[in-house]
């Protein structure tokens, strides 16, 4: 079905941004396929994020201070392009993460009840 | 925050995206290589690895596009890239381009241009500390019972439709009463025009204009000065030594900006002064925008010289009064805490003619209050409405080649049909096609704003030339400002807007069903669109040329209201004595001396002087008030003449008798008035042997007018130099013909009688009365000017609009003429097809221009905004550029060979 296809994106846009952060967090400095692999490995698979998807939120990201990026060697000594969270980009997971504490204990308590 | 520096960057990341793009592209590329390979780990062999790295992150090439939309601002991008597209498109159609950039230039130029002017006169304020705070007193009466000052000229004509008078001149007690009694004012300060003088600097004597300040002045205004210091309130004491503030001007063009100004002296009127400052440069005083002083005076320093005004007769007005208001005070706060004190005040010094009904003058004058933000405005309000007629002609203007660039559009719209066709269907949006044409039209706006703005740079002399007195030039003020340019970029983009909107929605409404390679030739001739514009443009056509019409008659008729003077072949000039310590009969005898000697001169006829009658205030006040010994107060112009002027000025004699050598200072003092006074003052009556400030009236003459031509001409009363030595002297010669060559020949025979002479204003009548009517020639050029473009650009349009819809109708017209039509009937088809638009426009034209021509109604003179002369004009001249435009199409076409025509298609 398409449709749970689109539900899936829709519930990624909203918090893409807070798992971008934190897998930086729990990554430390990593490039977009680490980030991506990782993701998908954290979410048994649920989570597989296309190019079209990842990059411009790494963009908007590092757009609004909340990463910064630049070019290094991998272990393998390959060129890829590293991101790394700034002290901005803490403080702004450090409330989203609270936000979404307080969003999920609520729908809890709401959906238990019904 | 965030959100800002997002903003930031994207703008960033638009202007700088051809390096990125490569970067960005290595990323992804890194990306799929990382996820190959972790499946080569895998055991995947290397192209299934690539594949499915691709199926699960993307191409890349679908990534960098939704990577770009969030790097920049995508409608940016594509912002930059319709302007791309419109500068190739310009650049492929020159012709159309340059046709419509230049009526856009010449629409947006003459729109700057004026508006510069308007910058100038209406919305520049003073550069003093806020000029908001200041305000101006001025007063109004209605037409009973007349209040009469001795400032004659000062107040402006009544209004139409109340019939009140303005005056903003005040007695100097006046002020006095304001200071003591203003609650609402930080500061009360005066200011008058000294009358053109001729002033010694460095032993020449030349002519100069000064302002007369109150001591509080300049620290009222928040002025400093440039040099020195400026006038302080320790200046203006009566016993305080003389000093003069120099004008910026003055200082820079008369003296070279001499450092070392301060402490020289100049003689004004025979009294020494010192030079204790300059003013700053952008200052220029409180008088008229067009009329800034040489030097300011402290006023005490004027009381008692030579033909100068009261400080203590409430009678004598003759002052401007402005104040500064306290803050948090209103206009109306200080009006109505000043009226009573006014009343008061001015009724101690006003004279109240006699009505005619001998009703009670019972009604006092009323005081006004008006922000003084911009300085004197005393003739804005004339100003303000020949500004408003050039806002609307060059607002019209503006429309035509808005039409005209419109219609043209529309025409290439037609012929690009094909390429929009094609491009939606291929998938442009149809908004962004509409933008995109949208975007085209505004490029070709700015193009020809910029134009425009060099236009109206180099033809701005056109305009500066202009001035709402005929003395000085206006100054000519820096055209390009912040607003003027932000007028021009608004203008600009406006025009755009609107004319390219239409044409734009036309295009892209095409329907995509209509074959591709038949679209090209739907839309042309038979647009209604395209022929409303061209009805609109003859329509406009006709209302700018009924406009100049009605202004070249207005031009005409005031040129015939000079009366009961022979202006052709008279030659005047002015000449002021420096020497004012000489006795007076000395300066008397040189005047004579130098009125013999040119008398002497061959081909002159005679000579004659007049000047202003002594005891008036100032030498260009002639206004005075003269007592009967009833007591009754008679408000008239005075001049003092030498016995010939009459004759010489050829105004004859009505009744009794006129000056003779015999009128000198021993006999008794006589007087002649003119016909207006006797309507005015004697109801009619035989004015001989009444008795008017000691003179006796022996004479009548006939009204005559030379200047302020709209005016009726005032009471006027002469009597004999010699009994009443003229004050500012006109000499006026009568030359048997062209009085222009006798210019240098009178410089010389007054220099060579008397070197303290300065003289001025050298000219013939002629051009006098010229200058004088500048406001009707300034129209009549501007309208005519604009009204014949306007007609040429709608003649060029309809012309083109004709010879499309004629070669379109090729075919059809051929196959007219071979089964039987003659040339006359294609002729009348064609002919009559465009005229039925002609009338339209015309007929609406009429109707806009006795709608529009009711804002003009005051400008005019001695014919109304409905003249039938005037619209006959204008549309006739419309209707036969049109018929011309239409008929060379038509003729082409009824002399087509039928077989021709019948091939062609």
């Amino acid at each position: 079905m398409p449709n749970k296809e689109r539900s899936k994106t829709d519930i990624l846009q909203g918090t893409l941004d807070l798992m971008l952060l934190q897998t930086l967090v729990a990554l430390g400095p990593s490039h977009g396929y680490a980030i991506a692999n990782r993701l998908e490995q954290v979410s048994s698979g649920a989570l597989r994020l296309n190019m079209g998807t990842l990059y411009p939120a790494l963009m908007r990201a590092e757009q609004q201070g909340l990463v910064a990026a630049k070019w290094d060697l991998t272990e393998n000594n390959r060129k890829a392009r590293f991101y790394r969270i700034t002290t901005a980009g803490r403080r702004r997971l450090a409330t989203e993460k609270a936000d979404w504490d307080r969003i999920v204990s609520i729908m809890q308590a709401v959906l238990r009840e019904s | 925050m965030g959100r800002f520096r997002e903003l930031l960057r994207r703008l960033f990341g638009t202007l700088r995206k051809r390096p990125n793009d490569r970067l960005l592209e290595e990323e992804l590329r890194a990306h799929l290589e990382f996820a190959a390979e972790d499946r080569r780990h895998r055991g995947l062999p290397d192209d299934e690895a690539r594949r499915q790295a691709n199926i699960q992150y993307g191409g890349v090439s679908q990534a960098l596009e939704s990577v770009r939309d969030q790097r920049g601002f995508p409608w940016l991008d594509d912002l930059l890239r319709d302007l791309r597209h419109c500068l190739r498109m310009m650049r492929r159609s020159p012709g159309f381009s340059s046709v419509a950039i230049l009526s856009l230039a010449l629409g947006i130029g003459a729109n700057t241009a004026l508006f510069s002017v308007v910058d100038t006169l209406v919305l520049r304020k003073l550069p003093v500390r806020n000029p908001d705070e200041l305000v101006l007193f001025q007063w109004t009466s209605a037409p009973r019972p007349k209040f009469v000052t001795s400032m004659t000229y000062d107040a402006t004509a009544a209004d139409r439709q109340t019939g009140l008078r303005t005056n903003q001149t005040f007695p100097y007690p006046m002020l006095q009463q304001f200071r003591e009694n203003s609650s609402g004012l930080a500061a009360v300060f005066g200011f008058a025009r000294l009358y053109p003088f001729p002033m010694t600097e460095g032993g020449e004597a030349a002519i100069a204009s000064g302002e007369m300040v109150t001591g509080n002045y300049f620290s009222s205004l928040g002025v400093g000065a440039a040099a020195g210091r400026v006038i302080e309130e320790s200046d203006d004491r009566p016993d305080a030594p003389l000093v003069a503030v120099l004008s910026h001007h003055h200082w820079e063009q008369r003296l070279a900006s001499d450092p070392a100004v301060i402490g020289k002296s100049i003689v004004v009127k025979g009294k020494t002064f010192t030079v204790v400052g300059v003013a700053p440069a952008a200052f220029t005083g409180t008088l008229q925008v067009d009329d800034s002083p040489d030097v300011f005076l402290p006023m005490s320093a004027v009381e008692g010289m030579e033909g100068s005004y009261s400080l203590t007769r409430p009678d004598d007005w003759w002052m401007w009064i402005m104040g500064r208001m306290k803050a948090g005070v209103v206009m109306g706060q200080v009006r109505g805490s000043l009226q009573g004190v006014f009343e008061r005040t001015a009724l101690a010094g006003i004279a109240i003619a006699p009505s005619k009904d001998g009703a009670a003058a019972t009604a006092a004058p009323l005081l006004g209050v008006v922000t003084g933000s911009r300085g004197l405005s005393d003739h804005r309000s004339t100003v303000s409405q020949i500004l408003l007629v050039l806002t609307i002609i060059v607002g019209l203007v503006l429309l035509i080649a808005c039409a005209n660039v419109a219609s043209l559009l529309l025409a290439r719209s037609a012929a690009r049909q094909k390429e929009l066709t094609v491009r939606l269907a291929i998938g442009a949006g149809r908004f962004r096609l509409f933008r995109q044409l949208l975007a085209e039209s505004i490029l070709l706006a700015v193009c020809g704003g910029i134009c425009g703005m060099l236009l109206a740079y180099f033809g701005k002399d056109f305009l500066g030339h202009w001035s709402p007195s005929s003395e000085t030039a206006l100054p000519t003020s820096p055209l390009l400002n912040v607003r003027v340019l932000a007028f021009t970029t608004g203008v600009s983009i406006l025009t755009g807007i609107s004319f390219g909107l239409i044409p734009a929605l036309r295009a892209t409404r095409h329907d995509l069903r209509l074959p591709a390679n038949r679209a090209g030739v739907s839309i042309g001739g038979r647009s209604y669109i395209g022929r409303g514009f061209l009805a609109a443009q003859i329509a406009l056509s006709v209302v700018l040329l009924v406009g100049s019409g009605l202004f070249i008659r207005t031009l005409n008729n005031v040129r015939h209201t000079v009366t009961g003077i022979d202006a052709a072949s008279l030659l005047q000039f002015s000449i002021a004595s420096s020497a004012y310590d000489r006795v007076a009969a000395a300066t008397a005898s040189n005047i004579e001396a130098i009125v013999e000697q040119i008398s002497a001169m061959p081909g002159v006829r005679s000579v004659t002087i007049s000047g202003s009658a002594s005891g008036g205030t100032d030498p260009g006040n002639n206004g005075r008030v003269l007592t009967d010994p009833a007591g009754k107060r008679y408000s008239v112009t005075m001049i003092a003449i030498r016995s010939n002027y009459f004759e010489t000025m050829g105004i004859p004699l009505e009744l009794g008798r006129t000056f003779t050598a015999a009128d000198n200072a021993g006999a008794p003092r006589v007087l002649i008035v003119n016909e207006a006074f006797v309507r005015t003052y004697a109801e009619g009556a035989n004015p001989l042997g009444l008795i008017l400030g000691g003179g006796e009236v022996v004479g009548v003459v006939r009204d005559s007018k030379y200047t302020q031509l709209r005016k009726d001409t005032e009471p006027t009363a002469y009597t004999s130099y010699l009994q009443d030595g003229p004050g500012r002297t006109k000499i006026w010669v009568r030359a048997d013909a062209n009085p222009a060559s006798y210019f240098s020949a009178v410089r010389t025979v007054v220099h060579s009688v008397d070197p303290y002479f300065a003289i001025s204003n050298v000219k013939t009548l002629t051009d006098q009365i010229d200058e004088s009517m500048v406001m009707e020639r300034t129209l009549t050029a501007f309208s005519t000017l604009f009204g014949v473009l306007a007609l040429v650009l709608t003649g060029i349009g309809l012309y083109g609009v004709t010879s499309y819809s004629v070669a379109r109708r090729t075919a059809e017209i051929g196959i007219r003429m071979a089964i039987g039509a003659r040339q006359k009937d294609v002729l009348t088809l064609v002919v009559r097809e465009g005229m039925i638009l002609v009338m339209f426009g015309i007929a609406v034209g009429i109707a806009m221009a006795l709608t529009v021509g009711r804002l003009a109604a005051s400008l005019l003179y001695g014919l109304a905004p409905n003249d039938v002369v005037s619209i006959g004009f204008a549309v006739s001249v419309t209707f036969g550029v049109a018929l011309l435009a239409s008929y060379i199409p038509a003729h082409r076409a009824a002399n087509v060979d039928p077989t021709v025509a019948l091939r062609h298609q």
